[in-house]
């Protein structure tokens, strides 16, 4: 954090909105994404991400707001920075009566690329995300995951500097998913900036910021640990033999925010500022036997969770 | 810019090459339509001819047998009433029939006017157009011989044409010859290739999200248009070259004007008919939307537009939607230039409509994209 390179961003949204007749999908949204970190936009189906990301690429018109990237203006000025601005849809969109080398001609011509550039481009992009074997492929033969890493490449031809990804990893097992991230690690390394989009917590953890919206508003921003720190809690997971009357036992204190069964154990919330060795003390002395594990920070659940509770509280 | 217009129009090709269903139908159909007009049957000579003779005299014997000296008419024997005419001319067993009334001998020994009617199946126009030329040849020189015979009888008063002989092409009323047929042909199928492809190639990409991915690119409006007309433009000529060359080759017809101008009028018709599909695109909500959409387009321009059906003989306000459809003025040029071998001096005014057209429909379709943009 902080340091010399208290860097310049690469993209600032300030105040975006988006109507749909009386509908606002996406509310006020103001945000940074810094040079060459992984910018996570966590929200529920429905949140305003996709919209938010279309208006950013210029897909969509927004209803009103500012924002900057790379030192231009996104909605007067759009035509100086597509060049360094790459996206892919959460709707998959590239051509699946053309090959998987094709498309990535395709794309690589329309951003300018042609003869060797485009042949090492190509090249490259396909070892990356080793896709090689796929090149003579039509796209809709291919799995989601294929379609997914293809889809990769050809936002990538042409190394944007920011790149916009929306739920780039929906609907493919772990084991490529963490495949994915790898590859979005590595075009970091080369100095890409990622904003993502993600309702998935696994994900949102491993990102460098998070931005959470829900209905089109921001409810919280910042870095995971320090979300879940400003949350100003404590969790203590306990395992026992008689984990229900525990778990009644436990909602009864005072200092205990919720006591939720996980497993055969339960899990406690306490305030940041309580002291668990005495919560847990007391319940020893109901005549509770069981094993704590030591206190920890509350996940990115159990801010997702506050965070639509305080809203329903609100609505 | 022709970097990336390239690049857009070298990918419809690629898509064009792998969809061989409108592959098939973009080449297939100017055939297709064109046999099925049995343009291709040249053979005329032969006709199956049945004769319906009420008067039943050596006079109108005569007239078969001048008939059937031609070769062109084959008589394959005597029917007794209209009925059968129609029934067996209905069944494809008879081409031509030829019809005396009672009163032709005696019209004919009186000096007056002796009508005979020659009937001719006119569906095949080729067939038709022979069967009337020759029929109309033998009753004219029946009549000159027999004028000559009355004249030399030494008649004192002006005579009357001895035989008045009526030819009525039944099912092509207006005689429509391949010359005729195949410039409407051309206008039909080049405007449903322009409407159907244009309205559901973009539609299409609308409804897969594929066009967002390419907005998203340096490419600009103007070229991601091009990228997308030029293909349909390119397809829409060579439709019409395969079908000039084929009515060329096979039916000659040839092209009594300048090919220039056939085909730089064209081009306006080309661009208004595409105004149409790009309209059409930016209401459809899908792609089988936007082929009943188009199909609607598709009927008045057939029937309308003086292809099949002339249109002086059909009520004013259809007379009315007729100007106003781009493919009635389009037919008019190239009639104008493939029959007559007329100029701009005669087409100037059908170039000037369609321009017309090309801006009302082009403000509405550009307005139709901006709203879809917002
Ligand atoms: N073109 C549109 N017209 C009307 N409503 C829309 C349109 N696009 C999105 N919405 C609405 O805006 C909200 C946000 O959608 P979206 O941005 O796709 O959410 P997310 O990507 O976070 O799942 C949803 O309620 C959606 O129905
Ligand atoms: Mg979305």
């Amino acid at each position: 954090m902080g340091g010399p390179v208290m860097a310049e961003s690469i993209l600032e949204v300030e105040n975006l909105t988006k109507r749909f007749g009386d509908f606002t999908a996406v509310k006020d949204l103001s945000f940074e994404v810094r040079p060459e970190e992984i910018f996570g936009f966590l929200g529920p189906n429905g949140a305003g991400k996709s919209t938010t990301i279309k208006m950013l690429c210029g897909v969509l018109m927004p209803t009103s707001g500012k924002a900057q990237a790379l030192g231009h203006d996104l909605f007067t000025d759009a035509e100086k920075v597509r060049q360094r601005i790459g996206y892919m849809s959460q709707k998959f969109s590239l051509l699946d009566d053309l090959t998987v080398g094709e498309n990535l001609a395709y794309f690589g011509q329309l951003y300018g690329l042609e003869g060797e550039k485009l042949k090492d481009a190509i090249a490259q992009r396909e070892r990356e995300l080793q896709i090689k074997p796929l090149e003579q492929l039509l796209v809709a033969k291919l799995s989601t995951g294929e379609k997914q890493r293809v889809s990769l490449a050809a936002s990538t031809m042409h190394r944007p500097r920011m790149l916009f990804l929306d739920e780039p990893t929906s609907g493919v097992d772990p084991l490529r998913r963490r495949l994915f991230w790898e590859a979005m690690d590595d075009l970091v390394l080369d100095g890409m900036s990622i904003l993502v989009t993600t309702h998935n917590l696994g994900e949102a953890d491993q990102c460098d910021r998070l931005a959470f919206i829900m209905a089109g508003q921001l409810m919280a921003y910042g870095r995971p640990r320090a979300l879940k720190e400003d949350m100003g809690r404590r969790v203590v997971e306990v395992r026992s033999e008689r984990f229900r009357e525990l778990q009644r036992e436990a909602a009864l204190h005072p200092d205990v925010i919720s006591a939720e069964l996980m497993g055969r154990g339960v899990r406690l919330s306490l305030p940041a500022q309580a002291n668990p060795e005495a919560v847990l003390a007391h319940l020893r002395g109901q005549g509770l036997a069981f094993e704590p594990k030591s206190p920890e920070l509350p996940s990115l659940e159990d801010l997702f969770i506050k965070l639509v509770q305080d809203s329903r509280k609100e609505a | 810019m022709w970097n990336r217009i390239r690049a857009l129009v070298w990918k419809e090709f690629l898509q064009l090459r792998r969809d061989k269903l409108t592959l098939v139908m973009i080449l297939f159909i100017p055939l297709f339509q064109i046999t099925i007009y049995g343009f291709l049957n040249n053979d005329v000579k032969h006709l199956h001819t049945i004769v319906l003779d009420e008067s039943r005299s050596q006079e109108s014997r005569d007239f078969v047998q001048a008939m059937s000296a031609t070769q062109y008419f084959d008589v394959q024997g005597e029917v007794s009433s209209e009925a059968q005419i129609r029934d067996l001319i209905d069944k494809g067993k008879a081409e031509v029939a030829i019809w005396f009334p009672p009163d032709y001998a005696r019209e004919l020994r009186g000096g007056g006017t002796a009508q005979a009617l020659v009937i001719v199946d006119a569906s095949n126009a080729t067939v038709a157009g022979t069967a009337m030329s020759v029929a109309f040849g033998v009753g004219q020189t029946r009549s000159t011989q027999i004028m000559f015979d009355r004249m030399g009888y030494g008649q004192a008063t002006k005579p009357k044409t001895p035989i008045d002989l009526r030819i009525r092409p039944w099912y092509n009323p207006n005689l429509r010859t391949p010359n005729f047929i195949i410039p409407g042909l051309v206008a039909i199928i080049v405007s449903m290739t322009c409407v159907m492809f244009a309205a559901a190639s973009i539609v299409k990409e609308k409804e897969r999200g594929t066009l967002d991915q390419v907005m998203v690119t340096p490419v600009r409006p103007l070229e991601l248009f091009l990228g997308k007309v030029i293909p349909i433009i390119g397809m829409a000529y060579a439709q019409m070259t395969v079908l000039l060359v084929l009515a060329r080759v096979a039916f000659n017809v040839p092209i009594a004007g300048s090919i220039l101008l056939l085909y730089a009028s064209a081009f306006l018709f080309i661009v208004a008919m595409l105004g149409v599909g790009v309209r059409i695109s930016t209401v459809a909500q899908s792609q089988a939307q936007a082929s009943q959409m188009s199909f609607m387009m598709f009927l008045p321009m057939v029937f309308l537009s003086d292809y099949i059906f002339p249109i002086h003989g059909m009520p004013w306000p259809f007379q009315v939607i007729s100007e106003l459809i781009p493919v009635t003025h389009f037919i008019r040029i190239m009639r104008a230039i493939v029959m007559r071998g007329v100029g701009l001096e005669v087409i100037w005014i059908h170039a000037a409509k369609l321009l017309l057209f090309i801006a009302f429909i082009w403000t509405i379709a550009v307005k139709g994209m901006k709203r879809a943009a917002a």
